[in-house]
């Protein structure tokens, strides 16, 4: 019986930090593709969020997210690429986001859509949560995905897998 | 395959105030937690729902949360620290149209880590078909319980104000990762 949803990479950060993480050659078999993660960032903030590439390409993106900061609520368009807020340094320690990116149609000739849900959680008033739509425009297939942080360092422990959705 | 079913609870007899996954296996990376729930409390159109005992010792203590919300009576956001329980958002009760549950889930990242405390994140909604004015609700937040800290969560409480509704199912997911990278 074939299966809905098949993990394919998981990246864990080890000491150090980085940058970003790349998930390389993603398989063109499923249908729709999701990313869990578990981040926390080095950077002097709460929290921080992610830039998203498909296939090394930060052009033709555009987002909307609608955002709480634990004392006011907003949209913006502002962002391009966002994909995501996360815990950082100056939040409570040890605390990691919590974000989901749904890609569906990853290997369609159409623009590829993207949504992203995503919390940051802290011990005090300020915390974030997203929920984001974001579109690249471009047709090509989808064979690598990017998570940058928008400044600093992603810590250590921090998790990402790459799951295959597939129809029937 | 990455999904995988651990238990399910579902309330069949009244007076049930509180569902326990108890010994989760901590041979999974992730855990996913939906619910299809209602209350029976007689006094409300809605109640909380609570989550709890992260521990396996019944404690409830030390938790932060935050959500936004939107209803009948507006949009908003609420943000909680040192409270006994994460509160997960709010399900129909009693005096609400009959036969109305909310759909619920909850992502549990990295659950069994040593070295991370557990961010909850929560999205639980309903609606009533015009029933109320001021409910229903649409809740999208998170939790985290400074009490657990970076122990790994080896239970999971599901608490409600007075009781569930009979038909009111939790059904608990492992989630599994890969051993490839992709870098």
């Amino acid at each position: 019986m074939p299966y809905a949803m098949v993990p394919i990479y998981t990246q864990t950060v080890g000491a150090g930090g980085i940058a970003s993480i790349t998930f390389n050659n993603i398989p063109s078999t499923y249908t729709d593709l999701k990313l869990m993660a578990s981040p926390r960032d080095a950077s002097a903030l709460i929290g921080n969020f992610f830039n998203i590439s498909f296939n090394g390409s930060s052009a033709n993106f555009s987002a909307r997210f609608l955002n709480s900061d634990g004392s006011t609520l907003g949209s913006s368009a502002a962002y391009n690429r966002i994909a995501g807020e996360y815990s950082a340094a100056n939040s409570t320690a040890n605390t990691f986001g919590n974000i989901e990116i749904y890609i569906p149609n990853y290997t369609s000739s159409n623009f590829k859509p993207y949504i992203a849900d995503s919390v940051s959680e802290n011990n005090a008033t300020t915390a974030y949560s997203d929920i984001t739509a974001g579109l690249w425009s471009n047709a090509a297939a989808i064979n690598s995905i990017t998570l940058a942080a928008n400044s600093g360092t992603i810590v250590q422990y921090s998790t990402f897998t790459l799951y295959g959705i597939k129809n029937a | 395959m990455a999904m995988f079913p651990i238990a399910s609870k579902v309330v069949t007899t009244t007076g049930v105030t509180v569902l326990t996954f108890d010994n989760i296996p901590q041979n999974y990376t992730h855990l996913q937690l939906r619910g299809f729930s209602r209350s029976a409390n007689a006094s409300s159109t809605g109640d909380s729902i609570y989550l709890g005992n992260f521990k396996s010792d019944n404690t409830l203590s030390g938790c932060a949360y935050h959500y936004v919300y939107a209803s009948g009576s507006g949009i908003g956001l609420n943000a909680y620290t040192a409270q006994a329980y994460v509160v997960a958002g709010f399900i129909p009760a009693a005096q609400n149209l009959s036969n109305v549950f909310a759909a619920s889930v909850t992502d549990i990242l990295d659950y069994s880590s040593s070295v991370k405390n557990k961010t909850f994140k929560n999205t639980v909604g309903w609606d009533d078909n015009g029933t109320t004015s001021a409910l229903p609700y649409i809740t999208f937040g998170s939790g985290v319980s400074v009490y657990l800290g970076t122990s790994p969560m080896t239970s999971l409480g599901i608490y409600v104000n007075n009781s569930f509704a009979v038909g009111t199912r939790y059904d608990l997911y492992g989630v599994m990762t890969s051993p490839v990278t992709g870098a």
